[in-house]
């Protein structure tokens, strides 16, 4: 096992410090609906990370930042009279690379959003388990791959029993606004709760694909 | 600004202070939960930093006594329920005296996430934002009620006396909407005539009114949280949590 030098520990105490606020600045873009510059502050700005950046959620995966663009920036629904949105950052987990190069990072987000649903302002819960793979740049930490697994949208106040299994895509908002990704696929599952990606971090080596939550990394992936 | 480069010795204070400055928001919500706030003055905020604000959705209480003045009346409320919740609840509580009945009913959890703190480079003072994912349950006019009380706490940190104490405090209610209830469609209940008379508790006016934040209606243009925390390197190189 890799020992560190006490100088190399606390550079890397901090670095997940700084990871961490990398994710929480996005949620207080996010909720301020400031996506544009979430995505020229926090994602990746190096040619050598940009054409594989990935944004996914259960339906698939947009890949490379115009792409990411399209559906984050083009895409966004709120902004309208009554909406609103907020996505916590709880139960937050990272793991740094022992090269010091990537971090992997997972939280949950228990969310309230507040969007048009069939032309009616709706209130949601909607909760997600996200991943992010940090990597380093020369101004700091960098979102690389972005993974939210939807694992619930419900109308708040009606009962989640109510709410069909199965319930097809076209009735989901959070389908919807995902629009069509680059890379169309069954992304994560929730039917068993127990689909293994994308997967709690561990420590690491190095970043390997399988071990990120781009979408090599997912089980369903086929190159 | 904010561009400084700090020595791993320099790395480890900073990483202690912005866990202390999480720890006293912690302290402090956890204290709000308990239904202490007559004592959060006195344990967190500043004596000597000039014009200390307590910031609510509808302004600014400037100076401690304004706030502390704003944090009596909460109490007081508390208090003056305390009779009625044993007329309410005879074989609870009609044995206990007004001080033993203070707080029955009432729970006020404040849970703090996403916290972004960023320290000054000098070390002299610090600011944080953070989400609160909060619910009221209390005695209101409509009866026992569970609340959903979410928003953003803010704050400008001083350190002194080797303490991190409250500076300007920013608690702005982003949402407050009865449990199991659709926000957009607004509180169901009607008043009760039991509990009518909470409707006329008040609380002192903030110093200086304003509308610093709107809570969420369906009417409301889009709103977004206090301003982030940016790196920084002297208090007087960034903006203030406080008025400007």
């Amino acid at each position: 096992m890799r020992q560190f030098t006490e100088e190399e520990r606390i550079a890397r105490v901090w670095d997940k410090e700084e990871a961490k606020k990398v994710l929480f600045r996005n949620m207080y873009y996010m909720a301020g609906n400031q996506r544009q510059e979430a995505l020229d502050r926090l994602w990746v700005q190096e040619p050598a990370h940009t054409a594989t950046a990935s944004f996914g959620k259960n339906w698939g995966y947009y890949i490379g930042m115009d792409e990411i663009r399209r559906y984050y920036v083009d895409g966004n629904p709120f902004g309208g009279k009554g909406t609103m949105n907020c996505h916590p950052v709880a139960t937050i987990r990272v793991e740094e690379a022992k090269d010091g190069e990537t971090i992997l990072c997972q939280w949950y987000n228990a969310s309230y959003e507040t969007r048009e649903v069939n032309g009616e302002l709706t209130a949601l819960w909607v909760c997600e388990k996200g991943n992010a793979d940090l990597v380093k740049e020369a101004d700091g930490w960098k979102i690389w791959h972005y993974f939210i697994g939807t694992d619930v949208q419900n109308e708040a106040g009606v009962n989640y029993a109510d709410q069909p299994v199965d319930l097809p895509d076209a009735e989901n908002p959070v389908a919807q606004e995902f629009g069509e990704p680059t890379l169309k696929m069954e992304a994560y599952i929730t039917r068993y709760n127990y689909y293994p990606y994308p997967a709690i971090p561990e420590p690491y080596e190095t970043y390997r694909p399988e071990l990120g939550c781009g979408p090599e990394g997912n089980p369903n992936y086929k190159a | 600004m904010g561009n400084t480069t700090y020595s791993p010795q320099q790395l480890a204070e900073r990483f202690i202070d912005q866990r202390e400055i999480q720890n006293v928001m912690g302290k402090y919500a956890l204290m709000t939960m308990i239904c202490k706030q007559n004592d959060l003055v006195e344990k967190f905020w500043s004596t000597k930093a000039p014009q200390p604000t307590l910031a609510l959705n509808n302004g600014y209480y400037v100076g401690l006594e304004a706030i502390s003045g704003y944090y009596q009346a909460v109490t007081d409320n508390l208090a003056a329920k305390a009779p009625l919740m044993k007329s309410l609840f005879p074989r609870q509580l009609g044995e206990k005296s007004d001080d033993e009945v203070y707080g029955a009913g009432e729970h006020y959890p404040r849970p703090l996430t996403s916290p972004l703190v960023e320290v000054a480079a000098d070390g002299q003072t610090a600011k944080g934002l953070w989400q609160v994912m909060g619910a009221d349950n209390n005695i209101t006019e409509y009866g026992p009620l569970s609340t959903w009380s979410w928003g953003y706490v803010a704050a400008d940190f001083v350190l002194e006396d080797d303490e991190w104490k409250i500076w300007h405090l920013v608690e702005f209610t982003e949402l407050a909407s009865p449990v199991a209830c659709s926000w957009v469609k607004g509180n169901p209940y009607p008043v009760q005539d039991a509990y009518a008379s909470l409707a006329d508790q008040t609380l002192p006016a903030p110093t200086v009114k304003a509308d610093l934040y709107e809570v969420y209606s369906p009417e409301r243009a889009y709103t977004a949280p206090p301003r982030m925390p940016e790196p920084y390197d002297t208090f007087a190189e960034t903006f203030s949590y406080g008025m400007e």
